[in-house]
């Protein structure tokens, strides 16, 4: 699987795309295909706020000028909890960008896909935290990320059998198209 | 703070009843009432954007100069910056849920400081009533746009995280 070779990474935009066909996912179902796609977010947000990268491999620490920094002390963080998360904003900004056929797009665009870029290139290109800063790449969905993901789905199945699942369909139905329109 | 959303009327009686559901979610609620005690904390704290006040006064910095000597200080004090100086007040900053609203509120008392030779100047006062009477003078206790973005941004991410798990669920 070359899950992982579909991975942009710009200052304008962190994404990735991903062919659930080529996963082995039989869905042609938007809905699932769309809690599918949450789920990945979930798995990299997850593994984030657990101080590891995409790898798996614990972030290296923060520098100790930046544990004195003010906006370090202000926001209570922990020099031992290297988890990327000052605000919180850049992780919520991980979005479902589109769901096409079978393959969909997972990723961050706008402001803080600057600021995620950041973050997994050391900094590159940064005129003064360039080479000072070390590499965290959080940003990915990798192939153990897919085995558990459809561990989790393997009993969805696209028919409505129940009320429940049908306001559940339009739930994450709803959620698709507040997306879509609000990007649009 | 209201969450605009827009969508197809068609399943208006759907949404409708979704929203209110909303409303009564309390891991969606409790989960704003974080973010926004954090967010509101940490922007007074490091004197951000809409929270950046004046410095503080000659005298006043001597004063806190001195007491930091006696006192416990805050990480985040400095010596120019307001509102900070043992973290007492904003440490206090927490909330409640009440009909399906989410409010913030400053609970417990502040301690007095300390002179150099221990005692405490002054008496124990609520830090509700410190917060108010700072609040005429410096208003920092409001939810800047910013504010408002960051948290209906995580708002968005949990609802939707919570739809997913509704999903698996069935």
């Amino acid at each position: 699987m070359a899950i992982t070779k579909n991975i942009k990474i710009s200052q304008t935009e962190i994404s990735q795309e991903i062919d659930l066909k080529d996963l082995g996912f039989n869905i042609n179902d938007s809905t699932i295909k769309y809690a599918i796609a949450q789920s990945f977010i979930n798995k990299i947000i997850d593994r984030t706020l657990e101080n590891k990268d995409r790898f798996g491999k614990p972030f290296k620490k923060y520098s100790k000028s930046y544990i004195n920094s003010l906006d370090f002390q202000s926001f209570g963080k922990s020099a031992s909890d290297v988890n990327l998360k000052l605000t919180g904003e850049m992780l919520d900004s991980i979005e479902v960008l589109s769901t096409i056929g079978s393959k969909l797009v997972i990723g961050i665009k706008g402001d803080n896909a600057a600021k995620a870029y950041g973050h997994i290139k050391g900094m590159q290109g940064h005129p003064t935290l360039e080479g000072k800063t070390p590499i965290r790449d959080f940003f990915g969905v990798t192939e153990n990320d897919v085995s558990e993901v459809k561990k989790e789905f393997r009993d969805t199945s696209p028919n409505e059998t129940s009320v429940e699942r049908s306001v559940s369909r339009k739930l994450l139905d709803f959620f698709a198209r507040f997306q879509n329109e609000s990007e649009s | 703070m209201n969450l605009k959303v827009k969508y197809n009327p068609k399943f208006s009686k759907e949404i409708n009843s979704i929203l209110k559901r909303l409303e009564k979610d309390n891991v969606v609620l409790n989960e704003v009432g974080i973010r926004s005690t954090d967010l509101l904390r940490g922007f007074v704290k490091s004197n951000k954007d809409n929270y950046k006040f004046k410095e503080l006064s000659k005298d006043t910095i001597e004063k806190r100069k001195e007491l930091s000597e006696s006192n416990n200080v805050d990480p985040a004090y400095r010596i120019k910056k307001p509102l900070t100086f043992t973290g007492q007040l904003l440490n206090s900053l927490t909330y409640f849920i009440r009909g399906g609203s989410v409010f913030l509120t400053f609970e417990g008392m502040h301690e007095p400081y300390k002179n150099k030779e221990g005692k405490s100047i002054g008496k124990p006062q609520s830090n509700e009533s410190i917060a108010e009477g700072i609040q005429k003078k410096r208003r920092f206790v409001y939810l800047s746009t910013r504010l408002k973005e960051l948290i209906t941004k995580r708002m968005v991410a949990v609802i939707r995280l919570r739809f997913t798990l509704y999903k698996k669920l069935l």
